[in-house]
């Protein structure tokens, strides 16, 4: 790995945020995202894992504290229900929705990696696809886009184990090229697959960041994270 | 006795090839099996046909229960309609004829049981994925169904809440069920498993497992 300045890196400071009426979600939270790395933030359901996400991405505000990103990183989310995404009734349309021919090629060659062939679905509507193949496609048409900080809301749901290795693959590569991949997942077959760092969210606030493999071999760690 | 029978069954969406392609299945009552397959290889499809919600292009789908089969989908959004968790689960025991009074008991038992009581009176559709689909789950239980269709019912939960669900539907759960998943690492331990590939079913290797 290259040494990354910390100006590359995602950062939460002291983040607190609630939904209104509700209790917090997060409360005064810290963690860091190195660019370069892939990020699995775990949790048990309800822990505020994609609140995380859509803080991050300024999709909502956080009340207080505050959400360091990269300089011009305007930073993308694959939502954990991605066919909210959708805007058209095609495949090709979705494409053709993509800012610059550059964008379509690289969802087109990260469709083609995951064995989805533009001739077979192009005419499709997005919402026609398989549960699974509608989640590679969304993944796809964001990642086209080239952010350098990807939030990817349990991406491997419901992916079969072919399609969950190229999934880690191609996040293994991206990071290679500087991503900070931020993953959100409870899918423990996705993290055996690719190392990184794992952060568990629980009570408000980060409880333990380290290597994935120190991660999947500590029972206590896989409790706390409700991994098992 | 059989409760599902499909019989050289096969189906398509308009316009594309067919998905299931002369597909057998018996399931008998109270039988529960898994079903394993690629990412786009018609498990869905399968499913939806075995619910009445997709007609067969050709080939006969059988029901031998007394009420209609339940389907959790793999969305759990598809299938919330209440304005709040607790009226979701009140809402499917109204729909088995109890009264009030049951109602009210039953409804807090399972919330209890699923471990959705601090959630009770939220907007089911503002809770996370995990808590949606438990609140689904929860939902269709209630129904006491005779014939279960799970797509990949416990793919948004925790490994917590998979391992109690999992123990509480193999100690408690009845009814006839096809239980969907991608992996073989979550196929449910112990129960029956086959392949759906090419649109038909196959009996799973023993090395695949």
């Amino acid at each position: 790995m290259t040494a990354l300045d910390s100006a590359t890196h995602v950062r939460f400071d002291d983040v607190s945020f609630a939904y209104q009426d509700d209790n917090s979600v997060l409360t005064h939270c810290s963690a860091e995202f190195a660019a370069g790395v892939v990020h699995y933030v775990v949790g048990p359901s309800g822990c505020g894992k994609s609140t995380l996400g859509l803080l991050l991405c300024g999709v909502m505000s956080h009340k207080s504290g505050n959400v360091k990103l990269p300089k011009d990183a305007s930073p993308t989310m694959v939502l954990q229900f991605p066919e909210n995404l959708f805007l058209t009734d095609s495949v090709e349309e979705e494409l053709a929705l993509l800012p610059d021919a550059q964008a379509e090629e690289k969802a087109l060659s990260m469709l083609a990696d995951f064995d989805l062939h533009f001739v077979d679905i192009a005419r499709k509507s997005p919402h026609r696809l398989s549960f699974g193949q509608r989640r590679l496609f969304a993944i796809a048409l964001q990642v086209s886009l080239g952010s350098k900080v990807i939030v990817l809301d349990e991406p491997s749901l419901g992916l079969d184990e072919v399609h969950v290795h190229q999934l880690a693959n191609w996040l293994g590569s991206a990071s290679k090229k500087g991503t900070c991949s931020i993953v959100i997942t409870h899918d423990l077959d996705l993290i055996a697959e690719l190392s990184g760092e794992v952060h568990i969210l629980g009570h408000g606030s980060f409880q333990w960041h380290g290597p994935s493999t120190e991660f999947l071999k500590n029972r206590d760690m896989l409790l706390l994270a409700a991994a098992q | 006795m059989a409760i599902l029978v499909l019989e050289d069954v096969s189906a398509a969406y308009s316009n594309s090839p067919e998905i299931l392609k002369g597909l057998s299945l018996s399931l008998e009552r109270g039988e529960q099996i898994a079903i394993i397959g690629r990412n786009g290889e018609g498990k869905t499809t399968l499913l939806k046909v075995a619910a009445g919600l997709l007609a067969p292009t050709r080939g006969k789908v059988r029901h031998f229960s007394s009420s209609n089969p339940a389907i959790l989908l793999q969305n759990p959004r598809q299938q919330l309609v209440c304005s709040t968790v607790r009226e979701e689960i009140e809402y499917t025991l109204r729909l088995n004829a109890l009264d009030d009074k049951t109602v009210a008991r039953v409804a807090q038992d399972r919330l209890q049981q699923f471990d959705l009581e601090h959630a009770s009176e939220q907007h089911p559709l503002k809770l996370s994925g995990g808590q949606q689909q438990k609140v689904a789950l929860a939902a269709l239980l209630c129904r006491e169904p005779e014939l279960l269709l799970l797509d990949e019912p416990d793919a948004y939960l925790d490994g917590a809440s998979r391992r109690e669900f999992r123990s509480f539907f193999s100690g408690q759960v009845r009814a006839a069920t096809i239980w969907i998943v991608s992996r073989v690492s979550e196929l449910p331990e112990g129960m029956k498993a086959m392949r759906l590939a090419n649109g038909v079913l196959s009996s799973l290797d023993v090395d695949e497992k």
